[in-house]
């Protein structure tokens, strides 16, 4: 995983970074119509370990801070990263609630930071058939019921063929990418696929972004 | 509006004005990308590294093994008087140009044959003499150092070869002419400075000596008068061959006019045979009518009957006129011894001249009236017909030698023209290499003419080569410059490290960052989240206050 929850760390001055970079995202996305229009919203990426759960995380973390209702869904049920950043049970989660042996409210991990409410990924032999009912778009909008936003983290499209259940499901997506990972054409090719299901992309975020050349010689430039 | 809305913003009406926005440095089109090779130079940075210290450690290595060089120069003056003019040349003419010529010397001072003789002068042992820099008594690195560059240039005594000089003295040897002199400067380089000036001194001098062999005029001169000598002896050589051929083999003074006059006398001879064989046949026709008269029944008789005086007197009137004349001569006799004509004894004499004299015409008085008488005589026809015969006769035999000699004419005439006609091919080869031979003669007269008028005008030296300044002793060393070996390999390495990042990064389309991402259409980049690194999160900051 590329990033980590931001600490806050007054001497790096990592956390007001990636607050103002969150800052960014947020208000390209309210321009976009997040929360008048779409609120359930996906954070996709191509391949595995992009970053797309700890960018989704870190979102939900700047808006509950801000005094926002987020529930974070972590519809990754082959890599689980969640519970483990939160701190928070791992199961039952989002696999149970989908395959009806837990309910919601047994899913649901109230408050693991403020105003953040996570749905872990849980325990499930077969992803894939999880999402091919109606379960999840109803659990979705239960979340919703008494919440600003749901923030989805979607598996990644080349790795998990219930990726494009999940987006058909969402009210939105952003495409994350890694940086340094992909060529061109496959990132194309995705966002093309991604089209094609239907479900407004919003855009994309680079992820794991090195700036190569040093400041001094930007400056020159 | 946020700082990013309106990054964005701009960037929409950039892609709406596309071609009216100025375009961001190093994101030019048609041109290097600037800034995606920077950031692959600053990313690949220890492949940069490594190349520069690769090339570094070369440069080290050729610093340390390079032997020292020593560079010799003399100096050569040309000159190509009469360039101009038509050259002195037995074979053919050209004509040149003194620059033409300069140039040429230059090239011509580098042949394989000249540097074959520097090599057999100097010995191949000599040329490839091992290398021994500075001298026994160092100690420590310097002998380290030392060591390394000995063993490193080592010769193999077995590659000690007069080829192996031969190749160093063409890499180590140079001859240039600057442009619009007549000066050629030579160069040897080595590794000691007295073999750099052995090898080019014993080279100029074999240039000296070279020159003079092969493209000096005096040479061409001498050349010239040689050929127009020896084409002289040739000539007489193969004329006196043709002569000899001529009189001990042919036995003719001209072939050709013998030939031809035996091929004359051979139809002539012909024609007469032809000729004696008709008269020879009417001639013996003749001798057979002839013969008939005086032979055979219808001969002529012998002898005919004929009537006649007879003369009795005939006999005595001669030995009457004897004596009358011998006394006429004792006369004479006295008269001559001074006898007078009264002297008894003359008048004696003249007594019986007259009484000799009265006599002998009584005597023809009796013969004038003798009675006469019948007399058998021989047949005048008959002799004229055996005078005939005997003319036909001798006719005869005259043709038939005459014919019998003609035919022997003949046979002899032919057998010469046949022997002739055998010995024509040894004389036509002999005459036509006495013809070549004479034409040869004739040429290299012209041209031996021409070439003593051109040296009696002072223009048979077209171009002299002659040592200004000898080949020197070097100084001080030529090179290497160890320090610019190493700047050299470093520079090279870096360069080397750069051109592998540019070949890799022009096709690269992988997304490295925010803007490579943008350019896929329709997508657009509403977040970035560096990396959460301390260098890289102060470079994103600076960007965010640049404005990207």
């Amino acid at each position: 995983m590329a990033n980590t929850i931001a600490k806050h760390d007054p001497k790096s001055g990592r956390s007001e970074i990636i607050a103002t970079e969150l800052g960014y995202l947020w208000s390209n996305l309210l321009q976009r119509g997040v929360v008048d229009t779409h609120r359930t919203i996906g954070f996709c990426a191509i391949g595995d370990d992009e970053g797309s759960n700890t960018l989704a995380a870190n979102l939900a973390l700047f808006l509950g801070s801000k005094g926002k209702r987020i529930a974070l869904v972590e519809a990754s049920l082959r890599e689980k990263a969640l519970a483990g950043i939160f701190q928070a049970t791992p199961s039952p989660g989002l696999a149970e609630a989908l395959a009806g042996t837990a309910s919601l409210r047994d899913a649901l991990r109230m408050q693991v930071a403020p105003g953040v409410d996570l749905v872990p990924a849980g325990e499930s032999t077969d992803p894939y058939w999880s999402f091919t009912g109606e379960r999840f778009r109803v659990l979705v909008k239960e979340v919703l019921a008494d919440r600003d936003l749901c923030l989805v983290d979607v598996p990644g499209l080349n790795r998990a063929p219930e990726a494009s259940l999940v987006v058909r499901a969402l009210d939105a997506v952003i495409l994350v990418v890694e940086a340094n990972r992909h060529h061109k054409d496959v990132v194309q090719r995705n966002v093309t696929y991604l089209r094609s299901l239907g479900t407004p992309v919003l855009g994309a975020v680079v992820n794991d972004l090195v700036h190569e050349i040093p400041t001094v010689v930007q400056k020159l430039m | 509006m946020t700082k990013n809305l309106a990054d964005e913003l701009q960037r929409t009406a950039r892609q709406a004005l596309a071609g009216l926005h100025p375009t961001t440095q190093g994101e030019e089109p048609g041109g290097l990308p600037l800034r995606r090779l920077l950031a692959a130079v600053f990313r690949t940075r220890y492949l940069v590294f490594g190349t520069t210290l690769f090339g570094l450690l070369v440069g080290a290595f050729l610093a340390t093994t390079s032997a020292n060089s020593y560079v010799s120069e003399g100096q050569f003056l040309f000159t190509a008087t009469g360039a101009e003019q038509t050259l002195v040349d037995s074979i053919r003419t050209t004509q040149t140009s003194q620059e033409t010529i300069g140039t040429a010397a230059t090239y011509i001072l580098s042949t394989d044959d000249l540097m074959k003789r520097v090599v057999e002068r100097v010995t191949p042992e000599r040329i490839l003499a091992p290398y021994q820099p500075g001298s026994k008594d160092e100690s420590g690195v310097k002998s380290i150092f030392f060591r390394i560059q000995r063993d490193w240039n080592a010769t193999q005594e077995d590659k000690r070869t007069p080829e192996e000089a031969l190749k160093l003295l063409k890499r180590t040897l140079t001859v240039e002419r600057p442009r619009g002199t007549e000066v050629l400067i030579a160069r040897c380089t080595a590794n000691n400075e007295l073999l750099a000036q052995e090898i080019l001194s014993a080279y100029m001098d074999e240039a000296i000596k070279w020159h003079i062999e092969k493209y000096d005029d005096e040479k061409r001169y001498e050349e010239a008068k040689k050929r127009a000598d020896d084409a002289v002896v040739v000539r007489d050589v193969a004329r006196h061959a043709l002569r000899e051929f001529l009189d001990r083999k042919a036995n003719v003074a001209d072939f050709e006019l013998e030939k031809k006059r035996l091929q004359t006398e051979e139809i002539e001879a012909g024609a007469q045979i032809t000729k004696l064989s008709d008269d020879l046949a009417i001639a013996q026709s003749l001798a057979a009518e002839a013969k008939k008269q005086i032979d055979g029944p219808a001969a002529l008789a012998r002898q005919t009957m004929v009537k006649k005086r007879v003369d009795g007197t005939t006999v005595s009137r001669e030995l009457m006129q004897q004596d009358r004349a011998k006394r006429a001569s004792e006369r004479a006799d006295l008269l001559a011894k001074g006898t007078k004509p009264t002297d008894p004894q003359v008048l004696e004499k003249d007594r019986a001249i007259q009484i000799i004299t009265k006599d002998i015409e009584q005597l023809s008085v009796e013969a004038a009236n003798a009675p006469e008488t019948t007399v058998l005589e021989d047949n005048p026809d008959f002799k004229i017909a055996q005078a005939n015969y005997s003319e036909r006769t001798s006719e005869v035999a005259t043709l038939t030698a005459r014919l019998s000699w003609a035919k022997e004419l003949h046979t002899n005439t032919l057998a010469n023209l046949k022997r002739l006609m055998g010995l024509e091919p040894e004389f036509e080869k002999l005459s036509n290499a006495a013809s070549i031979a004479e034409d040869n003669m004739k040429s290299t007269h012209i041209t031996w003419q021409a070439a003593q008028q051109k040296h009696d005008l002072g223009l048979g030296n077209v171009s002299s080569l002659k040592k200004v300044q000898e080949a020197s002793l070097p100084l001080e060393k030529e090179g290497p410059n160890r320090g610019k070996q190493l700047l050299g390999g470093l520079l090279a390495g870096l360069f080397l490290g750069l051109g592998i990042i540019v070949l890799r990064s022009l096709p690269d389309t992988v997304i490295r960052t925010r803007d490579d991402l943008e350019r896929i259409d329709g997508l657009q980049v509403i977040g970035v989240m560096p990396r959460l690194d301390g260098r890289n999160l102060k470079r994103h900051s600076g960007l965010r206050e640049k404005g990207w």
